[in-house]
């Protein structure tokens, strides 16, 4: 009797209790057991990231409007901690956590244990090393000035040499693959494990190691921030909402098409957008680049009907599992995040939210929206599955929802109206520009609540990780067994 | 899309193409740039830093001045008569009529930061030319105006919600009998009787922020005339341009 | 009620990976995925600036930023030289303003250049002039091209001042708000000044 193989449109599920069941069951539990080592490596040293960049963000934002708080303290100046908040969040959470789910998803994908666990392990080990260096050396007053780079240079190479064994471990398991099919996740994940490491050498070659004169720095450094954004976290988060979405609701992601058209369109203008009009750069480079910043707003309109009709052909009428609530919210906050930003490209919309903290709005949606929610829905659905345990404080993760959605709001609509209302001011030269901070105060203010939300409902999953983790290593789950998984024979299709 | 190689063609075509349209030929057109003579003078434009100014740099790259302060004038438009009537040039735009700028920043404005560290948010006023924001001021006094506001901004910029930078500076109690203006950059906080003297980190980043202005003609930009003057025979007429320097 | 996939501590027996349906490409997003790229070969065409590494908005053109460059107070003497080249002035005046004997009179030490006021020569140089003339003692009998359609105010005011500034010259500099007010005063005149009438309004008009 042969396994019913995944993939295959339509196919129902063995009977439970059938010979078959059990086989399927023991190949998906072999396969997550041979990713253990990495993979909540990764999901722990992200959520650590999660917590500490937060916090950062929180100090931060604190610092705008109390700017009497911390002023002796040079490590916490707020031109510091705001770089630091972003390098955690990014470097050290979204990268972690997206490489994570990107290894346990084509393991589970292709029906085939993860090919040099170990070895990705220890990178993940070597790329928290470096985010760690990175961090405090930037609070510390090393940071290289470029926005999206500013950990210091000797970083660069410490994360590329992490990156390398995890994305070929990654390419080497794909190739592996028992299922021989692409699933829509696999195109995502090809494109941002390939893209990253060509964007951050780039820009690391020409920006830090040996720096281009003047303003080309400008242009690069923004198409390196743009591309981050759209070609590396983008594609990992999509890649996730398209594997777990369907997975959750328990039907097949509606369109084929959709997400073609998603794919190449967001390949074609996420690699060209990204610098705005009014940059003192010659104004053919501003108008491609705005051109395609427009364009964005195609896959995102594709992704929100893919998802949408998908979720609601779904078995349950309402969420019924954390895990798909988080997905959703990602997902929405990835469609809004993307309206707003395809709006402030839009010239007559960019002319008055130009350099304000308009840009702050859809940059918290996308990274403490989108990449973290998704992620997070993430992990709450394969941790479980790697330690064999559910988690530790199953009431935790509905508060850890409750606070990313109020605080993504609240944060949201401030700092959006907050910018609006600026640039407004801004472009009245009759207004001073004491005025002018007057009237983004109360804003960031409320963004600075909303930022306090978002950490609690972070600390919050980072003590649900822990206690469940620790309670996992107690239950006398000797350290051999992490290992183990390596030596048992890699399958799929085990008849029975 | 089953098949990997096409997808990683479509993927190496799109990622050449992007990187020749935004890094290679950006390269070529910027990064190849140099200094220009200004007219009517023997100087090149822009002139290296001295050495203090370049070392205030650092500072202000390390404390991560530009995440709230932008280095970019905009001039959103043209004067109207200037398409049709060959008036002379005339910018508009917020940033013009703040005095921010007498012209937008261009490009070789920037040849001389390494980096380049043009800002995107305006949590407070643009920088490009704050080193000639008050003229009538000496130099020392202008220094001190800087020092002072980095240490304690809402003294000398009502309603600034700039953190202040103290850490920048040291407190030294005022001996008996000694003069308190052994520093020429140094004051005396009234109300807690404490000399403040700044490091040589502030002062570095005092003589920078003295030293940033922009207002030099250039082919891409050139500076408007006063206004009232039209066909002023002042000097030698200067050649007619042939086009930018390369 | 379904087992929540999220609580299951292993995989349940119905856990299958997701699967992709053919649902179709709504017709409306490809519609505007066409728009799109005609709107943004338009955009792009209007706003590149024609790929030139020194144009920067708010300038459109190289051409732009000619005339920009071109216009500042000190080099309204280039300006006027070079339309007295290219606009056909040197052809009858010469290059060095003493015209031809007989035929074109000069502008070097011209009474009518070197009038204080400078009314009557823009009127000539904006209708042109037919009949008899008398400049600097001799008389010419010749025709003069009107450049009313020709040249803006500030061109007409650039020639003119470099015309009472060349070859020895030194009369008062014409403002291209001169020129605009007579303009504006003879819209009405369609034919050429007959030199003789010209005499008849005073210099100051």
């Amino acid at each position: 009797m042969t396994l019913v193989p995944p993939g295959t449109p339509g196919s129902t599920a063995p009977t439970a209790g059938s010979s078959s069941a059990d086989g399927h069951r023991r190949v998906l539990a072999q396969i997550d057991v041979a990713c253990r080592f990495p993979v909540i490596l990764l999901f722990s040293g992200a959520l650590l990231w999660l917590a500490v960049g937060t916090a950062l963000a929180l100090v931060s934002f604190v610092e705008l409007h109390a700017g009497e708080v911390l002023a002796n303290c040079a490590w916490l100046a707020y031109g510091r901690v705001r770089p630091a908040a972003w390098n955690s969040v990014i470097y050290g959470f979204a990268s972690q956590a997206g490489l994570g789910v990107a290894l346990w998803i084509i393991c589970r994908l292709g029906r085939v244990s993860l090919v040099g666990a170990a070895a990705s392990g220890t990178a993940a080990l070597f790329w928290n090393l470096g985010v760690c260096v990175g961090v405090i050396g930037i609070l510390a007053g090393y940071s290289t000035g470029l926005e999206g780079l500013e950990m210091p240079g000797y970083v660069g190479p410490i994360l590329f040499l992490a990156y390398l064994p995890i994305a070929v471990g990654a390419l080497v398991t794909f190739h592996a693959r028992q299922e021989r099919g692409l699933y829509v996740s696999h195109w995502f994940l090809l494109a941002g494990l390939f893209w990253f490491p060509w964007i951050y050498s780039t820009a690391h070659l020409l920006l830090v190691c040996k720096p281009v004169r003047g303003a080309a720095q400008i242009v690069i450094n923004g198409w390196f921030l743009n591309n981050l954004r759209e070609l590396w976290l983008t594609p990992l988060g999509l890649a996730a909402v398209f594997y777990f979405l369907p997975k959750l609701v328990q039907r097949p992601l509606h369109s084929r098409y959709l997400a073609m058209f998603t794919f190449w369109l967001l390949v074609l203008s996420g690699s060209w957008g990204g610098l705005s009009i009014g940059l003192p750069l010659p104004r053919w480079i501003t108008a491609l680049s705005t051109a395609a910043s427009l364009g964005m707003l195609l896959p995102v309109l594709a992704v929100a009907v893919n998802c949408y009709r998908t979720w609601r052909a779904g078995a349950c009428a309402k969420p019924c599992s954390p895990a798909l609530s988080f997905i959703l919210g990602g997902t929405a906050s990835y469609v809004l995040a993307g309206f707003l930003r395809a709006a402030d490209a839009f010239a007559p919309v960019h002319d008055i939210t130009r350099l304000t903290c308009f840009a702050e709005a859809y940059g918290l949606l996308t990274s403490f929206g989108f990449v973290t929610m998704v992620f997070a829905g993430a992990i709450y659905l394969v941790l479980p599955r790697l330690t064999r345990q559910g988690w530790a404080a199953p009431a935790l993760v509905k508060a850890h929802w409750l606070l990313t959605i109020f605080g993504l709001a609240l944060g949201t609509l401030a700092l959006a109206v907050g910018g609006v209302l600026q640039g407004l001011a801004l472009n009245d030269p009759a207004v001073a520009f004491d005025q002018v901070s007057r009237t983004t105060a109360p804003f960031l203010r409320a963004a600075s609540l909303a930022v306090l939300l978002l950490a609690l409902g972070h600390v919050a999953f980072l003590y649900n990780l822990s206690w469940t983790l620790i309670r996992w290593l107690r239950c006398a789950v000797p350290m051999r067994a992490l290992l183990v998984a390596e030596s048992e024979p890699a399958t799929g299709g085990v008849n029975s | 899309m089953n098949r990997v190689s096409f997808i990683f063609v479509g993927l190496l075509c799109t990622l050449a193409v992007s990187w020749w349209g935004l890094v290679l030929v950006p390269q070529f057109h910027l990064g190849s740039q140099q200094p220009v003579a200004v007219p009517g003078s023997s100087q090149t434009y822009p002139a290296p830093r001295l050495g203090l100014a370049t070392r205030g740099q650092e500072v202000y790259r390390a404390n991560g001045c530009f995440y709230c302060h932008t280095q970019q004038v905009r001039a959103t438009g043209l004067a109207p008569e200037f398409q049709t009537t060959n008036a002379i040039v005339r910018y508009l735009g917020a940033d013009i009529e703040r005095g921010w700028g007498q012209r937008l920043s261009v490009a070789r404005d920037y040849l001389r930061d390494q980096p380049v560290m043009i800002g995107s948010r305006r949590v407070g006023p643009d920088l490009t030319n704050i080193g000639m924001r008050r003229p009538n001021d000496p130099v020392q006094a202008n220094l001190l105006w800087h020092l002072r506001h980095l240490y304690d901004p809402p003294s000398v910029a009502e309603g600034s919600a700039m953190p202040a930078h103290r850490f920048l500076f040291d407190q030294r109690r005022v001996q008996p009998g000694q003069s308190v203006n052994t520093n020429e950059l140094a004051w005396v906080d009234l109300d807690t009787r404490l000399e403040i003297v700044p490091k040589p980190e502030a002062v570095a980043l005092a003589f920078y922020l003295f030293s940033l202005e922009v207002n030099v003609p250039l082919y891409e930009a050139p500076l408007p005339a006063p206004p009232g003057v039209t066909a002023d025979l002042s000097a030698s007429a200067a050649p007619l341009g042939n086009g930018p320097v390369p | 009620m379904k087992p929540d996939p999220a609580r299951t501590e292993s995989p349940g027996p119905d856990e299958v990976e997701p699967t992709v349906g053919s649902g179709p490409l709504p017709a409306w997003l490809v519609l505007l995925a066409l728009v799109f790229f005609y709107w943004a070969q338009v955009f792009v065409d209007r706003h590149d600036g024609e790929f030139a590494a020194g144009v920067y908005s708010p300038f459109t053109s190289l051409r732009d930023l000619k005339l920009a460059n071109r216009e500042l107070g000190r080099n309204v003497l280039a300006l006027g030289r070079e339309l007295f080249t290219t606009k056909g002035c040197l052809a009858c005046h010469q290059a060095n303003g003493q015209g031809i004997p007989g035929q074109f009179p000069p502008l070097a030490g011209s009474e009518w250049v070197l009038a204080a006021e400078p009314g009557r020569i823009i009127r000539i140089a904006l209708n042109g002039a037919l009949g008899e003339i008398q400049v600097k003692g001799q008389t010419y009998n010749n025709v003069m091209f009107p450049l009313r359609e020709l040249l803006t105010d500030e061109e007409l005011a650039a020639v003119l001042t470099c015309i009472r500034k060349e070859w020895g010259n030194n009369a008062p500099a014409v403002k291209p708000e001169r020129v605009k007010d007579v303009r504006e005063k003879t819209k009405n005149q369609f034919t050429p000044w007959n030199p003789a009438e010209l005499l008849n309004v005073p210099e100051e008009e």
